[in-house]
């Protein structure tokens, strides 16, 4: 086996087409490409020294493939056990995958090193799942049965790259199945399905997840969760309020101060600890601050 | 209970500057540009000085440093904003601060 100790400037060169054309096979949201994707099946099963399987067989979402498989799992249990088959076919489902077209991250490492410095031998065992990654998407193999899911057809990110949909699903698959995400974060339907604007003050009272309650808060907002939900005024100076919710929706109380912006008479909230008690120390604090003497503000 | 001495402000938005007596040794000043003290992540709008005014600006680059920014107006200069009202600044040095909004595990500078 030959070992690489260092790379040629070539070879550095060549690294961000491989992150281009791999990233790019990765997000891929066009049809499966069928006749390529069996033969790539095929390729995987013969490179792990076995039998390609007697049937391939094509499903619309990864969720559907296991779906499928739970069903046929069940088929064959005894009448009494088929729930039971059923919802450990299921439940065993993901790690049973291969995953397609979002293996490219690891698949991309390997092609690089098999196609620019000459790893050909020493990577041979990858050529299958190569061509699947960049024809389909994942894969559920068993001995006499391949099933094979599409691509999704809708997948949307946020300027990070994180997943990311206001109101529907941020992958989506041709059967209609998909994931609600927020900036990476996935979702619960009731409330993914929902557009931002329209999220509910009373889900934040609901929620039993810290995290999700911090996602609701951050896009509902203090100022519209203050206004739905009720606020206990602390203390009040001219037209500053120093107020707090009384509902326990974060894990320590949100006390917010309440100011009007001189140059556009619009109100806005900040939060500030609870260790403040007065509205000019609360506003002091936003600026890292005991006490300020203000003199000019616009 | 001992009275907090008032710290002198001028503040345009969530952009507060205090006067100081003298710019911080390990500051280094950034090459002469317009000079932008904080940009809207969601409305581009900008608290800027014109083109060409006279301001300086300095950052200290130092990790650990609390305070990051300063600048010196060398002529009376007006920093502007697309939905404030102007603050016009008297020549001299001033700190930069950026108002922060707190979080249960830290804080966030506010994002307008």
């Amino acid at each position: 086996m030959s070992r690489i100790e260092s790379l040629t400037p070539e070879q550095e060169a060549r690294m961000p087409d491989y992150v281009t054309e791999w990233t790019a096979i990765g997000l891929s949201t066009e049809p499966a490409d069928r006749p390529r994707a069996e033969a790539a099946i095929r390729l995987v099963y013969e490179r792990a020294g076995l039998e390609p399987p007697k049937l391939i067989e094509w499903c619309d979402s990864p969720h559907a493939m296991l779906r499928r498989r739970a069903d046929v799992v069940a088929q064959f249990a005894p009448a009494k056990e088929r729930t039971r088959a059923r919802e450990a076919a299921l439940k065993a489902g993901v790690h049973d995958c291969g995953y397609g077209q979002h293996d490219a991250e690891w698949l991309a490492f390997y092609a690089y090193f098999a196609e620019v410095c000459g790893l050909r031998e020493e990577t041979k065992a990858l050529d299958g799942l190569w061509e699947l990654a960049k024809s389909a998407g994942w894969i559920l193999p068993h001995q006499n049965v391949c099933w094979v899911s599409e691509r999704p057809t809708v997948l949307l990110r946020d300027a990070e790259g994180r997943l990311d949909a206001d109101g529907r699903h941020a992958i989506e698959y041709p059967d209609g199945w998909g994931v609600y995400a927020i900036h990476g974060t996935r979702l619960p339907d009731y409330i993914g399905a929902v557009k931002r604007s329209e999220w509910k003050s009373e889900w934040l009272l609901s929620e039993t997840n810290a995290e999700l309650r911090r996602v609701l808060l951050r896009e509902i907002g203090y100022s519209r969760a203050l206004l739905d939900l009720g606020a206990k005024q602390i203390h009040a100076d001219g037209d500053m309020e120093l107020c707090e919710i009384p509902a326990a929706i974060d894990v320590e109380p949100v006390r917010l101060l309440k100011v009007v912006c001189p140059s556009t008479g619009a109100f806005y909230t900040l939060r500030v600890p609870t260790t403040v008690t007065t509205c000019e120390s609360a506003r002091a604090w936003t600026f890292r601050e005991d006490s300020i003497e203000y003199v000019a503000e616009t | 209970m001992s009275r907090t001495k008032k710290i002198r402000m001028y503040r345009q938005g969530d952009v507060g500057l205090f006067p100081v007596a003298s710019i911080p040794a390990g500051a280094v000043a950034k090459a002469p540009g317009q000079v932008t003290l904080a940009l809207g992540e969601i409305t581009g709008h900008a608290h800027r000085f014109d083109v060409g005014a006279a301001v300086m600006d300095y950052e200290i680059t130092a990790p650990m440093a609390e305070v990051s920014r300063f600048i010196e107006v060398l002529e009376k200069s007006a920093l502007r904003h697309e939905e404030h009202a102007d603050i016009e600044l008297p020549a001299g040095k001033y700190r930069v601060v950026i108002q922060r909004e707190y979080e249960p595990e830290g804080w966030r500078n506010v994002a307008d």
